[in-house]
């Protein structure tokens, strides 16, 4: 009898071992796959959608939260919350189709009142990126899982706002919690876990019921550091990923991990504020735009990159326009007036173009001096418009010269250089309502040409992005638009890394 | 010798032809169709780079890349190529990894020139360059580029040409076999003349009723056949004519031959009666004898005469076997004696020419002296020989004396039971000879009479 019970026993257990074998095979598996760690210039100055502008923020906010749409790595809008969209013939009615199974991090149904709630916070006086969404007029939510958005009218690149990084759907009911951006949830394909108690790491964990797939990645570590330490981090293969950074082909790391590249939509350059001496006056923003040697400061810190004819990135509507300014009187000399320029001192060369700069300019009789500051610093000045000049990478939310022009409108609260001319934002109010791409073409140069004569950016360069990972990362797809559209879900280890871990476990 | 029907031989002379033809054929539909579909894909992607040109100049001249890329994208996902757009040698839209954007662009090793477009060792490149009509350089500098892999191309091309090549040889070798079945078809009227043909000459008496052959030559060789047929029957009637004409006069000299001795014989008898110098007694001999003798020549002139009446006109070449059939059921018909005929006759045709009534008049006079004679059995047997026919009659009787068997041959004999009877054997003597045969006696092996008649065979 005794026998009898215990071969009844094994049985069950074997049964049971059998039943649930897929279970620790999975957890065991799970465990094998190491932490992507990813380098960031700057951890997120906001985790807040609607005041995101730096690109560390952006980074991290489309990690964690997802759009309606999303762009493809070749810009291509895709299906994301909503499964399908359309447009009336007018092109100021638009439908979105939400898809059943899109699931908040904590497990609730993302409903039509979320995303009318989310956009509409979105367009908000207090939303930094509420210009974007002035063409709104109403915002419904038809049923749980259909909105209709109508616009005042019809406006092209409304479908790539949406699909952009400021237009992130949030759980309505969850706002109202004050703290909630403390620890904020999303629906993108990794929710957020913790931040370090030195506020210099936030972890990242794969969302298991992500709509498009879990992510192959488990976790994800999001490390600050300066451009030195990520290097040296990489080359000690502590990270992952360096794709924040601006790297140059020349760069060391590519001898022992993988060179990703290419070109991105974004534009380097010196921002002038017209409300500062002595860029209040148009003359000297043009002899100062002109004395910059942007050829020599790129064929030196970034030679793969391409040179910036204009202000509008290569590839891109408007890029096509070149324009020179052209000195009323040619005779005239800088000013002796203090100028300062702020330079983030993450750069891995800042101070050679701190030397650079200094040393160029001061040749060609301007009193110029480069300050070298914090991320995090340089974008409290430039958010307060405290800065006389400023070198700042701007990237685009979405393709479209009206994204790199708005901020040139007199009515945009994040126009830096805080330029007011009113044929200018009339240019703009057209550009908006124009459906017709010749026309809009015309209306571009236009409004490039008098943004140029402005002279309210000296163009350095259009970077050409060369990301740098590991070798045993697989699926690194780079975007067009910038690194903060990288798909993170598609990511994933090869065996190189999984064994590297296990030796290290072991 | 081997030799061959001729359908086998028509079969084989065509045989090399068939399949050399089919398999050309067909291998040059398959070329065709391959070759088609090449410059089809080719041109296709001419086509579409054509189309395309106008609405890839707007882009390029608003400098519109994130839209190139859609455009580019979803061509080349439904053409399954690669689309490179290049401008000012950089690539600055494609398909393919972004990482190639605003790279220089390398132009793959071009190996040759076909219909206007490159062929490198992978890949058939097809380009247009991006300008407005009207302008006598491209505005632009820009070239779209259409890059379909060779081994896609080459392995489709490569499907049809088999695909092609298996269904025209499947069509080539079928119809190549109905071929077969034609040229068998064909030939039957050929097959059909051939066994008219072998009729006419195995069956010289049947008329043949054949159906038409409705090929005109054929039908002229059955006619001359037939014609040639028909003069061989005169030919033979007129040989046989002649023949009996030649008989008859030897009749006639056999006949003169025959009566010369007794003639002789007669005059001599005569001058024994006239001469004084023989005795009275010899001369009552003679004198006695005289009279006996001109009986005998009597008799002879009379079967003669009558033998003479008998002459057959034309010798028929049929098989002579029926005739001796027939013979014995008609004396076995008419016959009231208690013997009977015994035939050891096979049923082998034995072609000879004779005529048949008179010799069936001959069979039936040995017949009835035979059953007449016997005691209980005729036997009646045909031997034939390579070259001649042996007729032989014998029975169980008496038999005969064969020092008077010429006499009776002759007609001259003087029959103990009726002088009909005489004349029974010269008449047969005389219709055998007449066929050019000969009538020979013999003691039986049954104790009795046996009579062989001996004809050539042809």
């Amino acid at each position: 009898m005794k026998l009898g019970m215990r071969l009844i026993t094994l049985l069950i257990i074997g049964f049971l071992g059998f039943l649930f074998q897929d279970t620790l095979y999975a957890e065991n598996k799970a465990d094998l796959i190491p932490t992507y760690i990813k380098s960031l210039y700057s951890l997120p100055l906001t985790l807040d959608p609607i005041q995101m502008n730096d690109t560390a923020s952006l980074v991290v906010g489309n990690l964690i939260y997802d759009g309606l749409i999303k762009f493809s790595p070749t810009l291509k809008l895709e299906p994301a919350i909503a499964k399908s969209w359309s447009t009336s013939r007018d092109g100021k009615v638009l439908i979105f189709n939400l898809r059943v199974n899109a699931k908040f991090h904590d497990g609730s149904i993302i409903k039509a009142d979320d995303v009318v709630v989310s956009l509409m916070r979105a367009g908000a006086s207090k939303s930094k990126v509420n210009k974007y969404y002035d063409c709104i007029v109403s915002l419904n939510a038809i049923d749980d899982h259909t909105v209709q958005i109508k616009l005042k009218h019809p406006f092209p690149p409304f479908l790539s706002v949406l699909a952009g990084t400021m237009s992130k759907i949030l759980p309505a009911k969850q706002l109202k919690n004050p703290k909630f951006f403390n620890y904020p949830i999303g629906s993108g394909a990794f929710k957020y876990t913790s931040l370090n108690n030195d506020k210099k790491e936030i972890t990242l964990e794969a969302f298991n019921e992500y709509y498009d797939g879990k992510a192959k990645i488990n976790k994800m570590l999001l490390k600050e550091s300066t451009e030195e330490e990520a290097l040296k981090l990489a080359t000690g293969g502590q990270v992952h990923d360096l794709a924040n950074w601006p790297l140059t082909v020349r760069s060391k790391a590519f001898l022992i991990g993988k060179n990703i590249s290419g070109p991105v939509a974004a534009t380097w350059i010196i921002g002038i504020n017209t409300n500062k001496k002595p860029f209040d006056k148009l003359i000297n923003r043009q002899m100062f735009k002109l004395s910059v040697d942007t050829e020599g400061f790129r064929s030196k810190f970034y030679p793969d990159a391409l040179p910036a004819h204009g202000y509008v990135p290569h590839g891109l509507p408007g890029s096509q326009f070149k324009f020179k300014v052209e000195l009323s009187d040619k005779k005239l000399k800088p000013l002796k007036d203090k100028i300062i320029v702020a330079v983030p001192i993450e750069l891995a060369s800042s101070n050679e173009i701190k030397q650079f700069f200094e040393s160029d300019l001061r040749k060609k009789g301007w009193n110029v001096e480069v300050n070298l500051m914090s991320w995090a610093k340089m974008m409290a000045g430039y958010n307060k418009k405290e800065h006389q000049a400023f070198l700042v990478s701007v990237n685009m939310d979405y393709p479209d010269a009206e994204f790199l022009l708005k901020n040139f409108e007199s009515i945009n609260p994040d126009n830096f250089s805080g330029l007011k001319n009113k044929k200018l934002d009339q240019l703009l109010k057209d550009i908006r309502m124009n459906q017709d791409r010749k026309k809009r073409e015309v209306l571009y140069k236009e409004a490039l040409k008098l943004t140029e004569e402005s002279a309210v950016t000296v163009n350095l360069f259009h970077p050409r992005a060369n990301y740098w990972v590991a070798n045993c990362v697989d699926g690194f797809q780079p975007n067009i638009l910038s690194d903060v559209y990288i798909d993170y879900s598609k990511v994933s280890f090869n065996s190189e890394c999984i064994n590297i871990q296990n030796v290290v476990k072991k | 010798m081997i030799t061959i029907s001729f359908y086998k031989h028509v079969n084989n002379s065509l045989n090399p032809y068939r399949y050399i033809i089919s398999i050309v054929v067909s291998f040059l539909i398959s070329l065709l169709f391959a070759g088609m579909l090449l410059f089809n894909r080719i041109d296709s992607d001419h086509q579409i780079l054509a189309a395309l040109s106008p609405y890839i100049l707007t882009l390029v001249e608003s400098s519109d890349r994130p839209e190139l890329l859609r455009v580019i994208q979803s061509v080349s996902t439904a053409k399954g190529s690669d689309i490179i757009l290049v401008q000012d040698e950089n690539i600055f839209a494609s398909n393919k990894s972004s990482a190639d954007l605003d790279m220089p662009f390398i132009m793959p090793k071009i190996k040759f020139n076909f219909f206007n477009t490159d062929f490198s060792s992978n890949l058939i490149i097809s380009s247009n360059a991006i300008e407005r009509s009207g302008y006598s350089t491209s505005t632009q500098n820009a070239t779209l580029y259409i890059m379909t892999p060779l081994i896609s191309a080459i392995t489709n091309t490569g499907t049809i040409f088999i695909i092609t090549f298996l269904v025209s040889i499947f069509i080539s070798m079928s119809s190549a076999r109905q071929m077969r079945v034609a040229i068998r078809k064909t030939l039957n009227p050929l097959d059909q003349l051939h066994s008219e043909i072998r009729g006419l000459t195995t069956d010289l008496e049947e008329n043949i009723i054949s159906e038409p052959i409705h090929i005109s030559e054929l039908e002229e060789i059955r006619h001359t056949v037939n014609q040639t047929k028909i003069d061989l029957c005169n030919a033979k009637d007129q040989l046989a004519e002649v023949k009996a004409k030649k008989l008859s006069a030897e009749s006639y000299k056999r006949l003169i031959h025959d009566l010369h001795n007794p003639v002789a014989s007669l005059r001599q008898l005569a001058n024994i009666v006239n001469d004084p110098t023989k005795d009275s007694e010899t001369r009552l001999e003679a004198s006695l004898s005289i009279p006996r003798i001109a009986d005998q020549i009597l008799n002879q002139v009379t079967a003669a005469k009558k033998n003479l009446e008998e002459e057959p006109i034309s010798l028929s070449e049929s098989n002579i076997i029926t005739c001796i059939k027939e013979s014995i059921n008609q004396v076995n018909s008419i016959s009231l004696s208690k013997a009977i005929i015994v035939s050891k006759i096979s049923n082998d045709k034995v072609i000879i020419p004779h005529d048949p009534t008179l010799f069936k008049r001959a069979l039936i006079n040995l017949l009835e002296n035979g059953i007449e004679a016997a005691n209980s059995i005729v036997r009646v047997s045909v031997i034939n020989n390579n070259d001649m026919a042996l007729i032989k009659v014998c029975d169980d009787g008496p038999g005969m004396d064969e020092m008077n068997i010429p006499i009776y041959f002759q007609g001259r004999g003087q029959s103990s039971k009726a002088s009909r009877q005489a004349f029974g054997l010269s008449s047969t003597n005389h219709i055998v000879r007449s066929h050019g045969g000969k009538l020979i006696y013999r003691k039986s092996d049954l104790g009795g009479a046996s009579f062989e008649i001996r004809l050539g065979v042809i």
